[in-house]
């Protein structure tokens, strides 16, 4: 999937994704994107230095996990993506090199739950919504 | 402990599909397919994707259910989703409306004709023939 890598690397590095002029909008969908990650990248815990972590809803199949780190052996940048897709059966795990593995133990557990507090705390702190509802809090004065 | 992290918390999808306004309901059965709206369909001929939809064609005096399967399509009922991708679908869901309304990409009309095609196509997947049943049935 191709598409999907490249749309994922735009999203982070800033690459063109559309030309499209939104005068009247606040935010586009890379900051919205960047900002449900800064909250995706602590559920999994403390994040080793010199990593850099992203962990968000890419669209409605699709979760990426995405990981960046320095090799202290070989000195260089090693990245790897993480790619969790919902199929009607389960949910599929992909990384590249990497066979299909559809997901079950306790590694589904802790997605399952990383994306409940995903899924709470992002309707909650940025979009300002009631996760279980999908309702905008009424606004206070 | 929130009330999403509770095991027992089941997502209702009766709820959830009751929730999409009309005429978007899925079809019961494959009788009530002519009457739904036709949604854009992704199906890959020969490895050339093709935008087509779901719903009734004429093809001389004949008219016939465009079926992007190559098989009936009638969907199952949604208790046989497996209920952790029920779950992360439907939090991801919640999440693309939320971010389309604050983008205003998408009008509140497009955003439920999203969810609905994302649904069906998940629906539709379930009716997959597995590899196995395609060649039992080549047999």
């Amino acid at each position: 999937m191709p598409n999907l890598f490249a749309k994922t690397l735009h999203l982070f590095t800033g690459g063109p994704i559309s030309s499209k002029k939104r005068p009247l909008k606040k935010y586009s969908e890379r900051d919205l994107l960047r900002m449900e990650s800064a909250i995706g990248r602590d559920l999994f815990g403390p994040i080793p230095a010199g990593h850099q972590r992203e962990f968000f809803c890419l669209d409605a199949r699709t979760w990426i996990w995405y990981e960046r780190w320095l090799d202290p052996q070989t000195r260089k940048q090693q990245e790897q993506t993480t790619r969790y897709e919902v199929h009607s059966n389960g949910i599929i795990k992909i990384q590249e090199g990497q066979p299909y593995i559809v997901l079950e133990g306790q590694e589904l557990e802790n997605l399952k739950t990383a994306v409940q507090i995903y899924h709470e705390r992002v309707m909650r702190d940025i979009y300002h919504r009631n996760h279980l509802t999908g309702e905008p809090f009424p606004v206070t004065q | 402990m929130s009330e999403t992290t509770n095991p027992g918390n089941v997502i209702d999808m009766q709820a959830f599909r009751a929730n999409q306004s009309e005429p978007e309901a899925l079809p019961e059965n494959k009788s009530e397919l002519a009457e739904v709206r036709r949604f854009p369909v992704v199906a890959d001929h020969g490895g050339r994707p093709h935008v087509r939809t779901i719903g009734t064609q004429k093809r001389g005096d004949r008219e016939i259910t465009f079926n992007p399967l190559e098989q009936d399509y009638t969907p199952q009922s949604p208790e046989n989703i497996a209920p952790e991708a029920e779950e992360l679908f439907k939090a991801a869901l919640d999440i693309m409306k939320a971010r389309a309304a604050v983008t205003d990409i998408l009008t509140q009309e497009e955003q439920t004709a999203v969810s609905d095609a994302a649904y069906i196509e998940l629906l539709a997947e379930q009716n997959a023939p597995t590899t196995q049943q395609r060649l039992s049935s080549a047999a």
